[in-house]
C-alpha cells in the first residue's frame, strides 16, 4: 500500500468526511461530472527519513482539494479532512501520524467557463508517515 | 491539534543565553537580519526552481521567477517578520490550478526541500548577528568606562 492508496482509503472511511463526499474521494483528478462534493488530494512534496532504528518514515505535504455546491459546503469539507487526520491511524498497517504543518483552509472558488460558480477550499498538511 | 513542523539547530541555547544579555531592541535587530539572510536564500531558492513557460506564444517566459522578491522587514507583536513576494499574476494559477488549468505546485516543494539548507543559514546568520552585536556591546561598555 502507498500514502496515495493510505489516504484514500481513510478519507472514504472517516464518517466526517464521507458524509459529505460518499465514494467521490480522488487522488490528482476528480472525474468530470462527477457530482460534488468531491475531495481531490495530490501530494506536493515528500521528504524521506531514516530513524534512529533503521526505519524509513515520509515526510509527505499533501494539499486537499474540498469542492462544494456551495461555500459553506467545500468548508466544512476541508474542516472535516483536517478533524480526520488531526490524530494517529491506520490504514491496513500502513501508518499516518498526526497531521504536522496546516496551511489555509484557502478561498480559491472561481466562475468557470460555463458561467457557474466553482467552490473550492484548499487545505494542505504535511503527515508523517510509514514507508 | 497540528504541530508545527521542527528543523533542528545546535547551539541554539548557547545563541539565545548570549542574546539575552543584550537589549530588545539589540534583540530585535538581530532576529530582523538572521531572517533576512534566510530570506534571500529563499528567493534563490524559488527562483531556481520556478517554471518557466515553454509556450511559443507567451511573450514574458520566466516572468513568474523574476517576480520573486523578499518584501520588507517588519515586526509583528513584537516579532520579526521577513516575507517573500510572488507578484506574477500567474503565480496563483500555476501554484493551485484553475478550473481551466491543472496545478503544478512549486513553491511548498522548493521551501520542503530546502528546509535544511535554510535552518543551517539562520543559524549561522544568528551566530554571526549575536556575536557583532556581542562585540558592540562589550566595546560601548568599554568606552563608558574609559
Amino acid at each position: 500500500m502507498d500514502l496515495a492508496e493510505a489516504l484514500t482509503r481513510r478519507m472514504s472511511d472517516d464518517a466526517g468526511v464521507s458524509a459529505l463526499v460518499g465514494n467521490r474521494v480522488h487522488w490528482v483528478q476528480r472525474d468530470q461530472g462527477g457530482g460534488l462534493p468531491a475531495l481531490v488530494m495530490r501530494q506536493t512534496s515528500r521528504i524521506d527519513e531514516e530513524t534512529l532504528e533503521e526505519d524509513v518514515l515520509g515526510e509527505a505535504r499533501i494539499r486537499f482539494e474540498c469542492f462544494g455546491t456551495s461555500h459553506e459546503q467545500s468548508w466544512a469539507l476541508a474542516h472535516a479532512v483536517d478533524a480526520a487526520l488531526a490524530e494517529p491511524s491506520e490504514v491496513d498497517g500502513f501508518e499516518l501520524f498526526g497531521s504536522e504543518e496546516r496551511l489555509g483552509p484557502i478561498d480559491l472558488g472561481e466562475r468557470a467557463a460555463e458561467g457557474d460558480y466553482r467552490h473550492r477550499a484548499v487545505l494542505e498538511l504535511t503527515i508523517r508517515h510509514t514507508v | 491539534m497540528p504541530r508545527a513542523n521542527r528543523s533542528y539547530l545546535e547551539g541554539y541555547r548557547e545563541c539565545r543565553e548570549s542574546l539575552q544579555e543584550l537589549s530588545r531592541g539589540v534583540q530585535r535587530n538581530v532576529g530582523k537580519r538572521a531572517l533576512q539572510a534566510t530570506a534571500q536564500t529563499a528567493v534563490r531558492v524559488l527562483k531556481r526552481e520556478a517554471p518557466v513557460s515553454a509556450d511559443p506564444y507567451n511573450k514574458t517566459p520566466g516572468s513568474l521567477r523574476d517576480s520573486v522578491n523578499e518584501g520588507k522587514s517588519r515586526s509583528e507583536r513584537g516579532r520579526p517578520r521577513h516575507a517573500i513576494f510572488i507578484d506574477d499574476v500567474a503565480a496563483a494559477p500555476v501554484e493551485f490550478g484553475t478550473s481551466r488549468m491543472e496545478a503544478r505546485p512549486w513553491v511548498r516543494a522548493a521551501i520542503d526541500a530546502a528546509r535544511p539548507v535554510l535552518a543551517r543559514v539562520m543559524g549561522r546568520a544568528l551566530k554571526e548577528e549575536v556575536d557583532k552585536a556581542a562585540q558592540r556591546a562589550a566595546r560601548k561598555a568599554a568606552r563608558a568606562k574609559g
